[in-house]
């Protein structure tokens, strides 16, 4: 993962791998659809569409990485959708002021998962299960269920230019912050390493709890960023809206490279698998592909995906063996 | 390790004893607070409704012992649902009988459940991949069969001998409450006398351990899955029968609750302990539980949300012990 890395291992990466699906994807897409799915404008739809649960996913890689997996994260980011249309209705704001709110909001309930994860000795999954089931009770509770919509004028009123810059914008936005934490930053190494040994990181004076705190927190603040691109796309705001959809955003970080426990995961990886899943759903839209089979192809994948990438290290670890008893 | 696993065996009578003193607790609260709580009908509905969730729960448990989770299992049932409702009603005609074409069908239930199982421990075992993510994907394909084959829809009208499983009753006891209670049997005695329960347990506690000690680690995890997978089949047959329709999105909230139950019965979600007793006082305790809430008129979002304040408080209290 570092600079030594060579051509000859950059052509055997997973990454690779995934680039090569993903090229394969667009030209067999193109043929099917006769040119249409390589036109500007449907590239330019599908990247809108895919941007919210992209962005989304970027902040479970961060978990993922080190070595939890958090399921609570669209209950979290419909509560951030909810906070920030209550401000927009009662009190009004501008861009800025929604930004903030939905990175604060989403930070806040991050937080709580963090100290919880920290304290508890359960796997995180059965934690978030817990905090999802409370936040989505509570706020089901809270607002009855109701949709808002009727935004301010400076929300609604939506032009191509915008809307690509709400949606792509923050999505590229956000890959490029998450690769310089990961790659640049000492607590990018940090989420590293305790995923990779969490007692190892603990031993080396690694303050896991603060390293906790960011990770969960930045995965709110995703979360909370791409209910701010849903709630732009869609002009509503709903609990349920997003509630139920976490496996479409699973899959991508998924498909990225992050299926081998903790310790590992890339953001180029994450960008390929948010665009797999992106073309994945496009492509049978346009082909004319009942959208009921949708959950069996994006799961078909990433069980293929999962025997390859579990053949390989198989493979890589055989040839270590191999090579150590040589000597 | 030793003193430990000897220390957990009076743990775990300790514990039962505190999820029927909980139970006791809540039945007396709930029927001061609704005296017609105290009565026939309500337990009558509490047992027909207990062996659905406590056979999705075992379900759950086998992954969760050897340090896995299967979240495949509601996904699964419903395939082998609408796979059994398909069968049936494509041989039976409308109102007739035929209870051979009913027995293969509930082979066919079970036979896909089984396969489920073993296409997870297969991925979970041979590549390695971990359950959660493996099951994850498993849940997605398997809910996708069924979308694709159902267009989304929903399954009934199945012959009466079908569903009398599900609605029947011998001597006053629900057909479903025996099944569940041999069902819950058959693993104790699997868990406990037999060499495959034994090493379960061991490798959930210490995977390395049990593999130097002469464990075949794949076939132990694929048959794990399997066993799961038979589990799952039994709360499939019951689901379907109780409900007399089958869909690909029924009983969705089972999961979390299958997940909450085993926790609280004293499944370690990192493996190694648990046992068919706990999780058989959790279910009742639960099922007590929700039917109170219910009878009570309590907001079905407020319940949501006190199972998972429930789930972490008793995730909490366990880690306290240790």
């Amino acid at each position: 993962m570092t600079k030594q890395s060579s051509e000859n291992k950059f052509t055997k990466s997973y990454e690779f791998m995934l680039l090569v699906v993903v090229l394969a994807l667009v030209a067999v897409l193109a043929i099917a659809t006769g040119g249409r799915s390589i036109q500007p404008e449907n590239i330019i739809d599908m990247l809108t569409s895919n941007s919210a649960y992209g962005v989304i996913a970027v902040g479970c890689l961060f978990v993922i990485i080190s070595g939890g997996i958090d399921i609570s994260f669209m209950a979290v980011a419909a509560v951030a959708q909810y906070v920030m249309a209550l401000f927009m209705l009662n009190v009004g704001g501008n861009f800025l002021f929604c930004y903030l709110i939905v990175i604060v909001t989403g930070a806040a309930f991050g937080f709580v998962n963090a100290v919880l994860v920290n304290r508890l000795k359960v796997p995180t999954m059965i934690i978030t299960i817990g905090t999802m089931n409370i936040i989505y009770g509570v706020m089901m509770k809270v607002s009855g269920g109701k949709r808002l919509h009727g935004f301010p004028s400076w929300f609604s009123s939506k032009t191509k230019l915008s809307l690509f810059l709400i949606s792509v914008g923050t999505l590229i936005a956000m890959l490029a912050v998450a690769y310089w934490i990961l790659r640049k930053t000492k607590v990018g190494r940090k989420i590293f390493a305790i995923g990779g040994n969490m007692e190892a990181a603990r031993r080396s004076g690694i303050n896991i709890l603060k390293v906790q705190l960011f990770v969960y927190g930045f995965a709110g603040a995703a979360a909370g960023l791409g209910a701010l691109i849903k709630c732009y796309l869609t002009q509503q705001a709903s609990i349920e809206a997003l509630y139920g959809d976490e496996m479409d955003v699973l899959a991508m970080v998924v498909l990225g490279g992050v299926s081998l426990s903790g310790g590992k995961g890339s953001v180029p990886g994450t960008l390929l698998g948010i665009l797999i899943i992106a073309l994945l759903g496009n492509g049978m839209t346009l082909v004319g592909v009942s959208s009921y089979w949708k959950d069996l192809v994006i799961g078909a994948v990433i069980l293929i995906s999962f025997c390859i990438t579990g053949w390989r290290v198989i493979q890589t670890q055989k040839k270590e063996k191999r090579g150590g008893s040589a000597e | 390790m030793n003193s430990k696993s000897v220390r957990s065996g009076g743990l775990g009578q300790h514990e039962d004893l505190m999820l029927i003193l909980l139970t006791i607790i809540l039945v007396v609260f709930f029927s001061i607070m609704k005296p017609s709580f105290f009565s026939l009908a309500s337990f009558a509905s509490i047992a027909r409704q207990i062996p659905e969730i406590g056979l999705f729960t075992l379900a759950m448990m086998l992954p969760m012992l050897v340090g896995g989770i299967d979240l495949s299992i509601i996904a699964t049932a419903n395939l082998a649902s609408i796979l059994m409702g398909m069968f049936m009603n494509r041989y039976i005609p409308k109102g007739e009988e035929n209870v051979p074409v009913v027995i293969a069908a509930l082979g066919i239930g079970v036979a896909v459940c089984v396969l489920v199982g073993f296409l997870n421990g297969v991925i979970i075992a041979i590549f390695r991949i971990p359950a959660m993510l493996v099951t994850l994907g498993m849940q997605m394909v398997v809910t996708g069969i069924s979308l694709g084959i159902t267009r989304g829809g929903t399954l009934s009208g199945f012959p009466v001998s079908f569903t009398s499983i599900g609605n029947g009753d011998i001597a006053g006891i629900p057909i479903q409450f025996i099944v569940f209670l041999i069902a819950g049997a058959v693993l104790l005695v699997i868990m406990q006398m037999t060499s495959f329960g034994i090493r379960l347990k061991m490798y959930g506690s210490n995977h390395t351990a049990t593999v130097y000690s002469g464990t075949n680690e794949i076939s132990l995890l694929i048959r794990t899955h399997m066993l799961s997978g038979v589990y799952v089949s039994l709360a499939a047959i019951i689901m379907s029968s109780r409900l007399t329709s089958a869909s690909a999105g029924a009983a969705a909230n089972y999961l979390m609750r299958a997940i909450l139950i085993a926790v609280l019965g004293g499944v370690d979600p990192n493996g190694g302990k648990g046992r068919v007793m706990g999780v058989f006082w959790a279910v009742l305790l639960f099922q007590c539980m929700a039917t109170g809430l219910n009878v009570l008129r309590v907001n079905s979002y407020i319940v949501i949300a006190l199972y998972g304040v429930i789930l972490l408080l008793s995730v909490f209290v366990r880690t306290k012990r240790q």
